[in-house]
């Protein structure tokens, strides 16, 4: 029969000592996992508003989510996303901005050692298209718990000859202040508001396809939280199939009208 | 006699030059220099230091050995933009940010120093706070007004620029809450933030003044006969948020875009002045013939003092005054100019407290003939404006972004015209964004 029962005071104290340490461990492992590595930017002297580069991870580093709320950047050309083990992201900010902002933030079991950036590219805002030396640099932060949903948003439709065929195309852009849009949804629908079942994953342009130009086009952004705010404009065409569809009503209406009162 | 006479003539021989050498006397309403000797110098350089001449009365502002910059000569204008400040009042504190001076010409900023007082209009208690954007004056009375400027200092902190005054009463601490928490925004009903920005500052007399939030259209306010706009937002959540702000004047000529990131705060306000839009330039020729004038013009606040900065290979500056109405006018002679293509843009302040950042810029070319420049009424911002509607916004954004990175794209999507859409095109795009 096995005896656990320490016997001596040494072998309690070995006992203690492993105990202690696995605790420190555990503890110290579950801080560096949740540790949050926020990139800001430091422009120093300098107002930008184009940023592109490519954060390189450290090995065996584990990302889940990465987090753009309040970001520097407006607009993602490409927004950050894990492709092997670096982040490649580029966007730009009307206006500019100059001194030392986020740009995204995502937890790590790496802390926020052994990052480094690679093809970095800051344009200065002045039109001329030059590039000026920017410092990014990885920080601790923490992300706060996000119950707000994201801004509200307009959706713009257009259509060029130029891009997608020359269909219709709807653009959206929603800011969140928490934890950044994770996602987008859409809708297009005739005349009742988007049951949960309507809703289809979505990017910015939506191309309008065949009727889709006489629905309501319905999109909602959703945070990292789940928040989401929904946002409805009429389709290209919308206005015009109401006439016509009103046109088609009256005109049915005096035809019966005209078929009763010639019966009777 | 002879001698008399050959006395008489040494004399003059050496006293003439003399009399043609007399040094002039320049002046302006900022300085004057009487008799300077000018010696013709060498050039200077950083990285090991060497003077080798001097061109008399240049020390207007300082330089130093990290980004050595001489001005010799008399025509420079010292040039800082006042910033643009944000006032939110918290708890007994009110949180200052503020956006960064542009300095040149002679002068570089050091550091800035808040101003704090409790009757408008000062006298300020003044602080230096580094060279920071942001500081948070704490242990603030509840429900008192407190009266807040910002300072620019130079390296050797001498104010040399002064925001504009805001104010923002600080709260009393709040008891503790009694319910739980508001939920999310997953329900049906849709949430609003409660944080609000007041804007206020000055464009063009009777101006459309244009107000962006995120680069997203938020909405337009006209500008008052003296340039003076006010704007307030509300419904914002808490967080960072970029405000942009531009206008057009009467010919249809649009500003650059005045940015300033601010932070919102939950049930509280910021109040966000000294909002100055630089004034728009426009020239009336493409090319003029070199030693010709060429007439610079635009529009500003009124009875504004505008200085127009010509790049060339050398700098000039010219002063003019804006008329009741914003108006400028000036003919500037182009015999100091090279061949070539130059541009010129311009600058205005007002009592030399409000200082504008510089406005968007207008090219033409020094050559030989004058060619007059096509006077539009509306002119739609050429570089961006992908789908030609005269916006710059999110639908051109789309259409440059199909063709991000993708071969042969058309030439107007590709802005700067190197055959591929990138980064820089993005940037121009930008630039001129309207929202």
């Amino acid at each position: 029969m096995l005896n656990l029962q320490p016997t001596t005071y040494d072998q309690r104290l070995k006992i203690l000592f492993v105990f202690v340490v696995s605790c420190w461990l555990l503890v110290v492992g579950q801080i560096a996992y949740a540790a949050t590595a926020v990139i800001e930017i430091d422009t120093g002297r300098e107002t930008i508003n184009a940023l592109e580069g490519t954060l390189v991870l450290p090995s065996g580093a584990k990302i889940d989510t990465i987090y753009t709320g309040n970001s520097a950047i407006l607009i993602w050309i490409t927004p950050p996303e894990i492709e092997g083990n670096t982040i490649k992201f580029a966007g730009i900010t009307p206006g500019g901005f100059r001194g030392r902002y986020p740009v995204f933030s995502f937890d790590s079991a790496s802390g926020v050692q052994n990052y480094s950036f690679k093809s970095v590219n800051a344009i200065r805002s002045d039109s001329s298209g030059t590039s000026v030396p920017v410092k990014l640099i990885v920080s601790p932060g923490e992300i706060a718990e996000d119950t707000v949903p994201p801004e509200p948003f307009d959706i713009l439709s257009s259509k060029t000859p130029e891009a997608f065929a020359g269909r219709y195309f709807a653009s959206f852009l929603a800011q969140d202040k928490g934890t950044g849009v994770e996602k987008y949804e859409y809708a297009l629908i005739w005349i009742l508001p988007p049951d949960k079942n309507d809703w289809r994953e979505a990017e910015s342009p939506l191309v309008l396809n065949g009727l889709d130009v006489f629905k309501t086009i319905y999109v909602r952004a959703a945070d990292h939280n789940g928040n989401y705010r929904a946002v409805s404009t009429a389709g290209p065409y919308r206005h015009a199939s109401i006439l016509i569809g009103s046109i088609i009503v009256v005109c049915v209406l005096l035809f019966l009208k005209r078929s009763f009162y010639s019966r009777s | 006699m002879a001698l008399y006479l050959k006395c008489f003539i040494i004399f003059g021989i050496f006293l003439l030059p003399a009399y043609f050498a007399l040094a002039q006397t320049y002046s302006s309403n900022n300085f004057t220099i009487t008799a300077p000797a000018l010696y013709p110098g060498g050039y200077s350089s950083s990285d090991t230091f060497r003077l080798t001449g001097v061109i008399s009365q240049f020390a207007i502002g300082t330089s130093t050995i990290d980004s050595f910059k001489l001005f010799p000569g008399f025509l420079y204008f010292p040039f800082v933009s006042t910033p643009i400040v944000t006032a939110t009042a918290g708890t007994q504190q009110v949180a200052l940010s503020w956006t960064a001076a542009d300095a040149s010409t002679g002068w570089s900023v050091g550091q800035y120093s808040v101003g704090q007082s409790t009757t408008a209009g000062g006298p300020y208690t003044f602080s230096n706070v580094g060279n920071v954007l942001s500081s948070t004056r704490t242990s603030l009375t509840a429900g008192t007004t407190y009266y807040f400027v910002i300072r620019v200092l130079d390296a050797l902190d001498n104010g040399i620029a002064t925001s504009t005054e805001v104010s923002a009463v600080p709260t009393a601490p709040a008891a503790p809450p009694t319910g739980g928490g508001g939920g999310g925004g997953s329900g049906g009903m849709q949430y609003y933030g409660t944080g609000k920005a007041d804007f206020s500052g000055r464009a063009y007399p009777r101006s459309l003044v244009t107000i962006l939030k995120d680069a997203q259209l938020l909405g337009t306010v006209t500008a008052g006969t003296d340039g003076t706009f006010r704007a307030s937002v509300s419904s914002l959540s808490a967080g960072t948020y970029i405000f942009s702000v531009y206008s057009e004047d009467k010919e249809g000529r649009r500003s650059n875009l005045v940015t300033f990131p601010t932070s919102i705060a939950e049930g509280v306000t910021a109040n966000i002045t000294g909002i100055f839009i630089a004034p728009t330039i426009g020239v009336d020729k493409s090319e003029v013939r070199r030693g010709d004038d060429i007439s610079f013009f635009g529009q500003s606040a009124p009875q504004a003092d505008i200085v127009i900065a010509v790049n060339s290979e050398e700098e000039f500056f010219a002063k003019t005054v804006s008329d009741k109405d914003g108006i400028y006018l000036y003919n500037f002679d182009t015999v100091v100019l090279e061949y070539g293509s130059h541009s010129a843009k311009s600058k205005s302040s007002i009592g030399n407290q409000l200082i504008s950042g510089y406005g968007l810029a207008a090219n033409f070319r020094v050559g030989i003939q004058n060619v007059f420049a096509e006077i539009k009424k509306r002119v739609c911002s050429a570089r961006g404006d992908v789908n030609m509607d005269c916006k710059v916004n999110l639908v051109d954004f789309s259409i440059a972004a199909y063709w991000y990175n993708r071969p042969n794209p058309p030439a107007n999507v590709d802005i700067n015209g190197d055959g591929k859409v990138n980064l820089v095109d993005f940037s121009i795009m930008a630039y001129n964004w309207t929202g």
